[in-house]
Order: structure tokens, then sequence, then C-alpha cells
């Protein structure tokens, strides 16, 4: 009933959460896309009221951006981080 | 028990066909732990298997879902519960795995955001990004510039030209770096100026001649190296141009017409110098015997008359200063003058020699009673006093022998000569002076 609570748990306890943070800190930021979310950032800031701007309308903004911006070698590299710790803490379950 | 039965036949039907959806939502929701109550997080969690197992069915059947088949389904659903989870694990993972990453990144993308808003709330945000905003918002207050021959703002470099100042005291140009040594040597008022020399001797013959007309309110030589100083350039080079030609002046009358400027008077100071030097063991004249030779015992007198000319022990030079130098006795002067007699004697004939000193003398009386003019004087006397005494013992250590036996009369005659002329002018106090 609560796999994914379970998971979830799983996920912050083991530290892989944070390693997967890290992990996707670094390659983002190799790869140059903080900066694009900068621009993207400054762009909205511009466009909108310079000195109203707030967080929330910010992420609106930029968020999908910044998803669609990610490359698919980061995507790819963590998703199978993911699923493999998925998968193998599942299959510990179901055992 | 109605409730929870109720809640699932309206999630199936609001998730039919966008099961996924409602997987992604879910577990949203389950992350984000926006579902309240466990219960019905429970009843979440069961539906959302159901109608997992519901499509793993359709997918197996192969037919579009009646609507009955909610009602099979829900009678299967014990079945469908247990093969669900096996067969769309896999599934479910990418969904999950998928919700995780997006996750992540909205995290990251959020972290940068949170840092540009702060950095535009601050207003550091132009100044962080310098350069891009440079060139764009601010470039019309001060635009870079990338040009030849220009630096950033814009403006034309300036030549690295070298200044050139004027001295004005001989008017030649020079760098602005060279500026304050040459004037040091110039002016005359470092240690190793080339000028100090000349103008000591200048002013000590000013006073030795007596036509002290500039010295004569002071009396004292210093004073009119202070006047130099305060005096502009071209007033300076006027008053040394007159001091020149006085000089000239007086040096035609007393050489009777023997060029002698002070650059020759410059020249003999350091033959004489050199001479002395090199022949200081009493060695008699051979090497600067033809430069020391080719001026005249009068210019030799002169220049005596002027300075200390006691030998240094360390530089082994002449002394430049006056004959008041503090740094040496009378005794040393008397001595060096001596020693210059002895050359004298055996060397130069000697009655334009004692005919200059007669001039002198008379010159000096003529200016009258100051008291510097008084001092020369009796320096001068002293001076004669010496060549007095020289000439009586010269005979005894002189190394010449034919020469120096045959003019010795000449010299003490000489000697006598100018001592009677001063004398006959000599105020009753110098004449004091002379006697002792």
């Amino acid at each position: 009933m609560k796999e994914e609570d379970v998971l979830t748990a799983k996920m912050i306890e083991s530290g892989e959460l944070n390693r997967w943070k890290e992990l996707l800190r670094l390659r983002l930021t190799e790869c140059g896309w903080r900066d694009q979310v900068r621009l993207l950032c400054r762009d909205a800031i511009k466009q909108g009221n310079l000195e109203e701007m707030t967080v929330d309308q910010l992420n609106n903004e930029v968020t999908p951006k910044a998803r669609q911006l990610v490359p698919d070698a980061v995507k790819i590299e963590l998703l199978t981080k993911i699923k493999t710790f998925l998968q193998e803490n599942t299959l510990q379950e179901s055992q | 028990m109605f409730k929870i039965i109720l809640v699932w036949i309206l999630l199936t039907f609001t998730c039919w066909g966008q099961h996924e959806y409602s997987v992604q939502n879910y577990l949203h929701h389950v992350k984000y732990q926006r579902v309240t109550s466990r219960n019905s997080r429970a009843v979440l969690t069961v539906s959302c298997w159901v109608v997992c197992g519901t499509d793993g069915g359709r997918r197996l059947l192969g037919t579009k879902p009646s609507t009955k088949w909610t009602r099979a389904g829900r009678a299967r659903r014990p079945s469908s519960r247990r093969r669900g989870p096996m067969i769309n694990m896999d599934e479910l993972i990418n969904q999950l795995s998928a919700t995780i990453l997006d996750d992540l990144i909205d995290d990251a993308s959020l972290g940068v955001i949170f840092g540009v808003h702060r950095s535009n709330k601050l207003g550091y945000l132009a100044i962080e990004d310098g350069f891009k905003d440079n060139n764009g918002e601010h470039s019309e207050g001060h635009p870079i510039v990338i040009a030849p021959n220009m630096d950033v703002f814009g403006q034309v470099a300036i030549k690295n030209k070298q200044h050139e100042c004027i001295c004005p005291s001989c008017n030649r140009t020079l760098a602005a770096s060279r500026f304050a040594p040459h004037l040091e040597k110039c002016m005359g008022m470092g240690r190793n100026s080339s000028r100090i020399a000349s103008r000591r001797i200048a002013n000590s013959s000013k006073e030795g001649n007596g036509n002290g007309n500039i010295a004569s309110g002071t009396g004292v030589s210093d004073d009119d190296d202070d006047a130099d100083w305060t005096f502009g350039g071209s007033e300076k080079k006027r008053k040394r141009k007159d001091k020149h030609s006085t000089k000239k002046k007086n040096s035609r009358v007393k050489n009777g017409g023997a060029a002698a400027s002070t650059a020759v008077s410059d020249s003999a100071y350091n033959s004489l110098e050199g001479n002395i030097s090199s022949g200081e063991q009493a060695a008699p004249v051979v090497n600067g015997a033809p430069t020391f030779e080719s001026f005249g015992a009068a210019e030799k007198k002169t220049l005596l008359l002027q300075i200390c000319g006691v030998v240094s022990e360390h530089t082994g030079k002449l002394c430049t200063r006056t004959l008041r130098c503090p740094q040496h006795s009378e005794e040393q002067r008397r001595n060096i003058r001596n020693f210059f007699k002895s050359f004298q004697t055996s060397t130069e004939s000697e009655p334009l020699d004692s005919d200059n000193v007669g001039n002198v003398d008379v010159d000096s009386y003529e200016d009258g009673d100051s008291q510097a003019v008084r001092e020369a004087l009796t320096r001068g006397a002293s001076w004669d006093q010496a060549t007095e005494h020289s000439s009586t013992s010269s005979p005894a250590d002189s190394t010449s022998t034919t020469s120096s036996s045959s003019k010795k009369p000449t010299t003490s005659k000489g000697g006598k000569k100018g001592k009677k002329g001063s004398k006959n002018s000599t105020p009753p106090s110098s004449i004091a002076v002379f006697r002792t």
C-alpha cells in the first residue's frame, strides 16, 4: 500500500536523492544550462515589471522552458540511475 | 465502506483512458504529501492500482472497455491487484523516475531563479552580467570603444612624449627627468657641481681684487650665493656676464694683455692640481710641466689668492674654498704656498709676479675699508710673507742648482716690492696684522 512512501523515504534516507541532485547540478553547470536559465530569467524580468517580479512568477515562466533545455544525455543518465535504484528497491520489496 | 466505494467509482470514471496522468498525479500527490488523511490516501492508492489493473486487462483483451467492464474489473480486482504491479512495474518505474527527474530539474532551476531574483531585487543583476549589459543597456553612457590608438573610453591615447625643460642658467633643453640633476650641477648646489669651483674662484677673486661692489654690502661670499639663488635666470646670467667681463678686464690689466677668462683660470687650476697630485713628493715637474708652465706665475698667484689651495690628504686635490676656509689652518695654507714657491723659484720669472702682487694690493685698497677686503688683504699679505719665507728658505732645500740661486735675489726683491706697495696704502690696523 505504502510502496511509494517507502520508496521516497528510502531515496531520502540512503542519500540517493541528494546524490542525484548534486550530479544533476554538476551536469547542468557543465553544459551551460544554468547560464541559459539565467538568461531566461533575465529576459523574463526585462519583459515583465522589473521590481514587481516574484519568484513564483519567474518560476512559472521559466521552469517549463528550463525543463526543455536540459540536454537529453543528462536526462538519460539520471533516468537510468533512478530506474536502477527503484528497480532494486522494488525487487527487495517484492522479495 | 460505502464512502470508499463511491470514491473508487468516481476515480475509475475520471481516470478512464487517461490513467497515465492519474498515476503521475497520484505520485505527485504522494510526493508532496498533499493528500492529508491517511485514509483517503489509501483509497487513492487502491483506486490507482485498480486502474492500472484494468488497463492491463484492457491490453490483454484488446477490446474496448464496456460499461459493465468496470464491474468486472471490480470483480477481478484481487487478481488484477496481484498481477498489476508485476506487469506494469517497469512502466511504473519509468513514470516514477521521470517524475523524480522532473522534480530534480525543477529544483535546480528554482535555485537559479532564486539567485537571479535575489540579485534583481538587490540591484546587482546588471553588474553581475556586466559585459553583456554594457553592450546592451548602458551603452549610451559609456560605450566600449575598440579602435586602434584609443583606450576603452574612446579617448585618444596620450603619446608618451617626454617633457623638455629649459635650464634657466645655461638655456639648454633637457628631458624633465634629467632636469633636477642638471640643475644641481648647473646652479652649483650639489657637492660635486662643476660650477661651484669656478663660482668660488669668482667670488674669492672679487674679494681678493677688492672690486667687490656686490660683495661689499655683505662682505661674505655665501650671501652672494644666496642672492644668486633668488634671482631669475636671465638676471643671473647677466650678472655672471658682468662678473666675467669685469674679471677679464682686471686680468687684462693685471697680466698686461694675457687673456685670462674664468675658463683659463679653471684650466690653470686643473693643471695645477694635476701637477700637485702627480708631483707631490717634491718631484720636479715632469709630466704636468708644459701645462703648468703654460700658465704664468701671475695666474698661479691669482689662483692661490682666490682659493685655499691646501692639498687634501684624501683626494690629493687642491682645496677650492675661499682663503678663510675653516677646514684648513693658516699654517697649512702657508706650507702649500711655500711648496708652490719652491717650484716658482726654480722655473718662472718673477718680475711679472711681483708687479701683479702690487697691482692686486693697490686695487684692493681703492675700494677701501670693508672688513672683507681687509681680510683678503691680510691673506694676500700672509701669502706674501710666505713667499718671503720661502724665498729665504728656498736655497736651503731647493733641488735645482743654478736657476734658483740666480733668481733668488729677484724673488726676494719681488716679495719686498709687493710688501712695500701694500705697505704704502695699508691702514695701520692691517699693518699690525702684517707684521705679526
